[in-house]
């Protein structure tokens, strides 16, 4: 945790969207939408509450690897792979 | 009354009203369902799939009855697992054998309302007479979390009943709702569709914001668990110990009542002797009955053990947080952190493991836990090993440090182990092959398990283990003790009488081919006979080497296994138990869970390959080494 908690770092004139899985733990974002992803399992994410503009943050990391992830989803966890993460496109709370 | 008969049932078709309970699988569904029906429950499944279907019937304040029926766990009503399927077509009644709901109780979690309420509000547009359970009322105030229950019936123009269903409160007012509910008409709509998760998620929020009126912090008891339960170090630490410990209580706590249950069984068999004369009246009743139902009850305390301890970790959350501590390992046979807990439950026997499967959400990482549960170390194999391993392995120290016997052990162990993660490789790659596996679910925030939900679940699935196990091992052990007797041997007979019987004539076609895998003509005759409950191999061996059968002493055994048995074939036949799939019973289970014969003879036949790869490999190396 030493510098990785400004992610959204002003980075040109068109910041980049990141990605849940490089979401630094501990530092909440809110959800734009998905990229890359087929509509059922999409919708399946909505349902888990990684709606567009719910906010997120990750709590833990699995062991080995940090892989799967536990990340506040509103008032709920979920505990999800860093692969389906990647899907899940962010951006500052502000 | 006597016209009754002959009207062919059409007053008597006032069936009991039938009330679904609907909910996330984390809503506490379960709970209220216990709470409002107690042990009175039936429990069976849905026609042709492996979902759990449970009815109650409950009294309603008025003295009417009505049916209760608890819905698998569902997001929502686009279903993406065999359980969301069921629940969606009972609600728009075209579940076969289902009648359509007269009511739908919608029970919600109230400290993850707008989650819920997604759900919930997709089942209202179908017309069907509704009331909200607000449940977990107790842990929104304990997180400072203040809703307004009175707003949220306004917005929703249904009956809410804020509910605590571990502890029963709010049952009563949800009764008399109900029951108001059911007088009114239902609307049921013509062609019902989804709406989109999104538009549900808005108006979810939209509500949830009206109705909160202090937001507390949410969760900060579970929060704080986590951070230590969840810590990359101590988390599985303390997973290790609590399996450790669920381990030492699974075989020791079970030591003395399993000792009962086989002095019973003996002192019934002494009975039956002491009453019977000699002959098939009495060796039905005491080798084919009493031997046969021993063989499965004598692993009742082992499973009851393992089923609270079970339940224990679901019911408080935990299970959850297991499986996410163990994605990464079983991740890399291809399996997913929810295929832990079933086949840790093997380790005591595959049945409760497979049968624990069930929770397991994608059909193929489900089957691929089947496939893989009984390579396993199940308890039955013990028998097997001890006496094996007391006949040829030294009860030397290996290094002064280790002990030669308990590493063996150790190693048959591991041996099922790693033999169970290439099996999952290879499966995943082509008979379970399919999209990539992932891991999604939701960590429920802990609570203390309720006695009544513990107590419930032990009832049923004990119920549901006895029914399925001892049925099938019943007339497994009848048929095998059949074709162990018949037909008798002649009047001047010079071996045991086994030899004489279709087993053993079974056992002499097999003898060839097991020779090659260093098996000997007494191994090939106990096989068949072991298929009953491998534990049965030991009682076979004895009667074939004309020992007294009795169970509990094995010194002649292993005296007399020593004497005849090259180290070779000793081990060879260590490394068979390790694979074969010398179980009927788990076979049987396997048909039922996967609803035809297909995967249980696959099971059946890899297995086979396993075993016998394993067997001749090890018989030739130690040859060759030896």
């Amino acid at each position: 945790m030493t510098n990785l908690d400004s992610p959204f770092a002003p980075a040109g004139p068109a910041k980049p969207p990141i990605t849940l899985d490089r979401l630094p733990i501990g530092t909440p974002a809110r959800v734009t939408g998905f990229a890359a992803l087929d509509p059922g399992m999409a919708d399946r994410l909505v349902e888990m509450g990684f709606d567009e503009g719910a906010e997120v943050e990750i709590l833990h990391a699995a062991p080995l690897g940090g892989d799967p992830i536990a990340v506040r989803v509103d008032g709920t966890t979920v505990a999800l792979r860093v692969a389906l993460a990647a899907s899940i496109l962010l951006e500052d709370m502000n | 009354m006597a016209d009754v008969a002959t009207k062919p049932a059409a007053p008597a078709t006032q069936r009991a009203p039938l009330v679904a309970l609907v909910g996330h699988p984390n809503a506490g569904k379960t709970s209220l369902f216990n709470a409002l029906s107690g042990a009175r429950q039936k429990v069976g499944n849905y026609p042709g799939v492996t979902v759990e279907r449970k009815t109650a019937e409950v009294l309603l304040p008025s003295g009417a009855k009505a049916e209760l029926i608890d819905l698998p766990g569902a997001y929502g009503l686009v279903p993406r697992s065999l359980d969301e399927t069921v629940t969606r077509d009972t609600l728009l009644g075209k579940q076969p054998g289902e009648r359509l709901p007269d009511a739908v109780l919608l029970v919600t979690d109230a400290t993850n309302l707008s989650a819920h309420l997604r759900l919930a509000l997709d089942v209202l547009r179908l017309g069907i007479p509704a009331v909200m359970a607000l449940n977990r009322m107790d842990m929104a105030t304990r997180d400072g979390l203040v809703l307004d229950s009175a707003e949220l019936a306004r917005q929703l123009g249904i009956p809410v009943v804020e509910t605590v269903a571990v502890r029963k409160r709010g049952i009563a007012s949800l009764l008399e709702c109900l029951e108001a509910q059911l007088a009114t008409k239902p609307a049921p709509v013509a062609a019902f569709a989804p709406a989109p998760p999104r538009e549900l998620g808005r108006e979810a929020r939209r509500i949830t914001r009206a109705v909160t009126r202090i937001e507390g912090e949410r969760r900060r008891a579970t929060r704080a668990a986590d951070r230590i339960l969840l810590h990359p170090v101590a988390g599985p630490i303390i997973l290790a110990a609590l399996l450790f410990f669920m381990f030492q209580a699974v075989f020791s706590w079970a030591e003395a009542p399993m000792g009962w249950i086989e002095e019973l069984i003996a002192w019934l068999q002494g009975h039956v002797t002491a009453w019977l004369p000699e002959g098939f009246v009495r060796s039905f009743l005491n080798d084919g009955i009493l031997a046969g139902v021993g063989s499965v009850i004598v692993f009742l305390p082992q499973i009851l053990i393992l089923f609270t301890f079970i339940l224990i970790l679901e019911g408080s959350g935990y299970m959850v947080r297991a499986a996410f501590l163990m994605d990464r390992l079983m991740a890399s046979v291809g399996l997913n952190g929810s295929a832990f807990i079933p086949l840790l439950s093997s380790f005591a026997c595959a049945i409760p493991g497979i049968m624990a499967t069930r929770t397991i959400p994608d059909a193929r990482d489900r089957l691929t836990t089947i496939l893989i549960a009984p390579l396993m170390t199940c308890s039955a194999r013990l028998p097997v090993y001890a006496v094996i391993i007391a006949a040829f392995i030294p009860a030397e120290k290996l290094w002064g440090l280790v002990g030669l016997q308990g590493l063996v052990l150790f190693i048959l162990y591991i041996a099922g182990i790693l033999g169970a993660m290439a099996a999952a490789l290879f499966l995943r790659r082509t008979v379970t092959k399919g999209p990539k596996p992932t891991f999604l679910m939701e960590m429920p925030a802990y609570q203390l398990p309720v006695l009544r939900d513990i107590l419930v679940g032990l009832w049923l699935r004990a119920g549901a283990f006895l029914k399925r196990a001892g049925t099938i091992i019943m007339g497994v052990t009848i048929a095998l003790w059949l074709l162990a007797s018949y037909p008798a041997p002649p009047a001047d007979a010079d071996r045991p009488a086994v030899e004489y019987s279709i087993a053993g004539r079974i056992g002499h076609a097999i003898e060839p081919l097991v020779r090659p895998i260093g098996f000997n003509h007494e191994i090939a005759m106990s096989l068949l006979p072991a298929m009953a409950a491998r534990e049965v191999a030991v009682a076979a061996l004895a009667t074939i080497y004309s020992l007294d059968a009795d169970d509990e002493d094995t010194t002649g055994l292993v005296d007399r296994l020593r004497g005849s048995w090259p180290l070779p074939t000793a081990l060879a036949f260590l490394a068979w138990f390790v694979f074969a799939p010398q179980c009927l019973s788990t076979l049987a289970v396997v048909r039922r869970e996967t609803g035809g014969w297909k995967w249980p003879l696959f099971m059946f036949g890899y297995l086979m390959v396993m075993a016998y790869a394993a067997a001749g490999v090890t018989y030739w190396a130690a040859k060759a080494l030896l």
